[in-house]
Order: C-alpha cells, then sequence, then structure tokens
C-alpha cells in the first residue's frame, strides 16, 4: 500500500509486452515471422550491448584503481617490512615496517645518513637498506672488522654511492661489494610504524599482516629482504 | 528545475521581466545549464586523460614500452646508417619487454636497456655477452676476467664506436630496465631482434 510503483517503470513493461502481442492482436497481416524475429534478435542485441557496456565500465573502474595502486607504490610511497641485524641498532632485528618514498632519489635529493633500499649488486632479486656514508667525489674510510681492523680509503667514483650497514660487525655493504651505481638505489626510508614485529619466518610475518586490519601496511607491498634466521647470521 | 509559476512573467530567479516565460526556460537558466555542461565537460576530460596517463605509465612500468635507439654503437642490428640530415626522425623505436624483470633471468645474446653506472640519468643499449660466472677474454689487454655474482658484461655490435663493459667493467643486473624483442620503426626495419652468440665469452666447464 505504500509502494507506489514508478510509472516509467509500467510504460515499460506495457511497451514490452504490447510488442510481444501486437501480431496476434492488432496487425495480424502485416507482422510477418520475420519480423517479429527480427525484433527479438534486435533487442537481445541491445541488452548483450548494455552487458558488454557495463563490462568495459567495471574493468575500466578496475584498471584505474590497480593503476592508481601501482603508481603509488612505485612513485609516492609504500610500506615495507625490514628485517635483519645489519642495522641495528636503529632498525630491529625482528622487524620493522618503514614507510618508504620513492621521490627523493628520483630529484637526486639523496646525500650521506639517509637510510635507503638498494637493491643488492650480487643478487638482483634482494633489496636490502643500508645508510649512504659517501656520495660521489667523497674519500670514505672504513674497516672491516673481520679482517685485521684495517683502515682503508677509498674515493667514491662519478655516478656511485658508498653504503654501509650500522651494524659494522654484521653487515654485508660497500666494504664487501664496493661503490654501489645510484641507478640500483630504489628509495629512500624516512618513518617507522611499528617496532619490532615477532617473526619466525617469512610465513608468521604474512599471518601478522592479515591480522592487522585497520593498519595501512594490510596494502602494502612487502619486499622480501635477506633471509636471516639462527644459522646463518655469521656470514652477515 | 523551473523557477517560474504558471502564468507569471518575472523569472524567479533572476527577478527579470521575461515575456517568453512560461512557454520558454529564462535565459539566466540555460547560462546556468551551459555552464555546467561546459564544466562537466572540463572535468570529464580531464579524468579521462589522467586515467589514460596512469594507465599508459603502469603499462610502461610493468610490460613493455617503446623506446628510440641513439647512436651507432649497435649497428647494424638497430640504426645501420647514420643520417644527420633526418636526425631523430630515422632513428630506430624498438619495443623493450618488461617481463624479464620479474625474475631477472637472461640469455646470452639477448639486447638490453640498462642505466650507465656512470649516470643513472642515461639509459644505453647493448647486447649480453656474459652472464654471472663467466670468463670474458678482452683481446686488448690481454686479460681474462670473471664476471661476478649479480653481474652482466655487455658490449656493443659496432666495437668501434661502442662504449661498454670494456671501458666500465661489468654491470649489475640491478640496473637493467627491459630487454629490447622487436624493432617497430621506421616501417621497413620492422622484426623481431634476433640473439647472437659470441666468440669472446668462455663458459664455465
Amino acid at each position: 500500500m505504500g509502494l507506489k510503483p514508478d510509472p516509467i517503470i509500467i510504460l515499460t513493461l506495457i511497451e514490452e509486452n504490447a510488442a510481444d502481442s501486437v501480431p496476434q492482436l492488432t496487425k495480424p497481416e502485416r507482422e510477418t515471422r520475420e519480423q517479429t524475429q527480427g525484433k527479438k534478435r534486435e533487442r537481445e542485441m541491445r541488452r548483450w550491448g548494455l552487458l558488454a557496456k557495463e563490462a568495459l565500465t567495471q574493468t575500466l573502474t578496475f584498471a584505474r584503481f590497480f593503476c592508481l595502486f601501482h603508481v603509488t607504490n612505485h612513485y609516492l610511497w609504500s610500506p615495507t617490512l625490514v628485517f635483519g641485524p645489519s642495522m641495528l641498532p636503529t632498525l630491529n632485528l625482528t622487524g620493522d615496517v618503514i614507510l618508504a618514498e620513492y621521490v627523493s632519489h628520483r630529484v637526486g635529493r639523496l646525500g650521506p645518513g639517509d637510510i635507503v633500499f638498494v637493491r643488492s649488486p650480487v643478487d638482483p632479486n634482494k633489496i636490502v637498506t643500508k645508510r649512504i656514508v659517501g656520495v660521489e667525489g667523497d674519500r670514505v674510510t672504513y674497516f672491516k672488522p673481520r679482517n685485521g681492523d684495517s683502515c682503508h680509503t677509498v674515493v667514491v667514483p662519478k655516478g656511485h654511492v658508498w653504503i654501509q650497514g650500522d651494524n659494522l660487525y654484521a653487515s654485508r655493504d660497500s666494504r664487501q661489494f664496493g661503490p654501489v651505481p645510484y641507478g640500483l638505489i630504489e628509495g629512500k626510508a624516512f618513518f617507522r610504524f611499528f617496532n619490532g614485529i615477532q617473526r619466525r619466518s617469512f610465513m608468521l610475518v604474512k599471518e601478522v599482516q592479515h591480522g592487522l586490519h585497520d593498519r595501512p601496511v594490510v596494502c602494502g607491498h612487502l619486499i622480501a629482504l635477506d633471509h636471516w634466521d639462527n644459522e646463518r647470521c655469521n656470514s652477515y | 528545475m523551473s523557477t517560474y509559476l504558471i502564468g507569471q512573467k518575472t523569472c524567479m530567479n533572476c527577478k527579470t521581466l521575461n515575456p517568453q516565460l512560461p512557454l520558454q526556460p529564462c535565459r539566466c537558466i540555460l547560462g546556468e545549464i551551459s555552464n555546467m555542461a561546459a564544466h562537466n565537460f572540463l572535468w570529464s576530460l580531464t579524468k579521462n586523460c589522467f586515467t589514460f596517463g596512469l594507465i599508459g605509465l603502469t603499462v610502461s612500468d610493468r610490460y613493455a614500452s617503446i623506446v628510440p635507439v641513439r647512436g651507432s654503437s649497435m649497428s647494424p642490428t638497430f640504426n645501420p646508417t647514420t643520417d644527420s640530415f633526418m636526425g631523430s626522425l630515422s632513428d630506430d623505436h624498438v619495443l623493450m619487454e618488461k617481463f624479464c624483470l620479474q625474475k631477472y633471468k637472461f640469455s646470452h645474446g639477448d639486447v638490453i636497456v640498462f642505466c650507465s653506472p656512470s649516470n643513472h640519468k642515461e639509459k644505453h643499449v647493448k647486447r649480453i655477452i656474459g652472464l654471472p660466472g663467466d670468463w670474458i677474454g678482452t683481446p686488448m689487454t690481454n686479460d681474462v676476467v670473471k664476471v661476478p655474482n649479480g653481474h652482466c658484461w655487455v658490449e656493443g655490435d659496432n666495437p668501434s664506436s661502442s662504449l661498454d663493459s670494456r671501458s666500465f667493467g661489468p654491470i649489475p643486473l640491478g640496473l637493467v630496465k627491459g630487454r629490447v624483442t622487436h624493432i617497430l620503426w621506421p616501417p621497413q626495419r620492422v622484426r623481431h631482434v634476433e640473439r647472437k652468440n659470441h666468440q669472446k665469452r668462455h663458459s664455465p666447464s
């Protein structure tokens, strides 16, 4: 009783029903079988056309969302999980969620003291987190703690940076693989969300991520860094 | 929508006497409608440009993009004739695919695009001669160099005018930005870019 049917819908229904029943009632001689079938086909085509249009709109929306997601994660910022002993005491052993930003290294505003994400020159599938100690033209003095504590001085060549972990005793960095070309730098760390996430294996990290539904890290992207566990920490 | 009463000749919106009312809408409303239509059109145009820009950027970052090749360091594969008269119009434009960057798996003889180690803003196109673990012989210094882990040795097809690993050494694979698969321009040179093997390389046995 409270529901008043929309007059437009009623008109459409009447129109469709009238079209279906026209051949039998008003013009039985003029409307031949083929014309009826032609009209039916036309209606079906219209329906398929509407369906296709709807599918295209949904695909475009999905594509727009995906592209926005990609552009934000590669050109603006994204939350990243970092773990490992090479940046103690600045970053935690078991894991930190850090906001990485991708604007500074493109405009060239990186300098000594910045924590950066670098694609490892030893394995291009891994990204490591280290601090920039010297840029091109700087003279860097370093020592290797396990190799007799001898001091070396090197001038960083053009287009390269010298990166070192904060924990000199457990870090594989430019002291082992030399200065790193600037083109390998992926991003700069500038904000830390969480402190000390417990992790025993990579799979556990995934569980933690799913549990934090109201945190921004849920839709961030994880960069798998050098896998660390108790047996292999000596190799760092 | 209408802002006039039936029978009245004064528009309620702009308060002017308009003899055409109430049969035709007042000019003030028509002006507003046309402003809104122009505004909507501009807004939808901007939105469409933004969307397609984003989609184009994503596709060229993740899947494939088209790059011009300048210089003759890869003759005769690219730019076989140096035509300074036509300039950049006669440059070869090639299709560079980015699927190889998922696992950084390359083969000998692949033509790749990489950032120069001395200037990250420049990109170079060269061919991979050696992968990690290969020994490369340099006839200049009679040296044999082993390509370290995670690096590759690149050389141009035209050794006389090519700045490559013979000058700056093996480059880290992380600098590679894509692999060239096809030449797309000029139309008479559209073809697939083949892998070519080199005699300089000695694989580990």
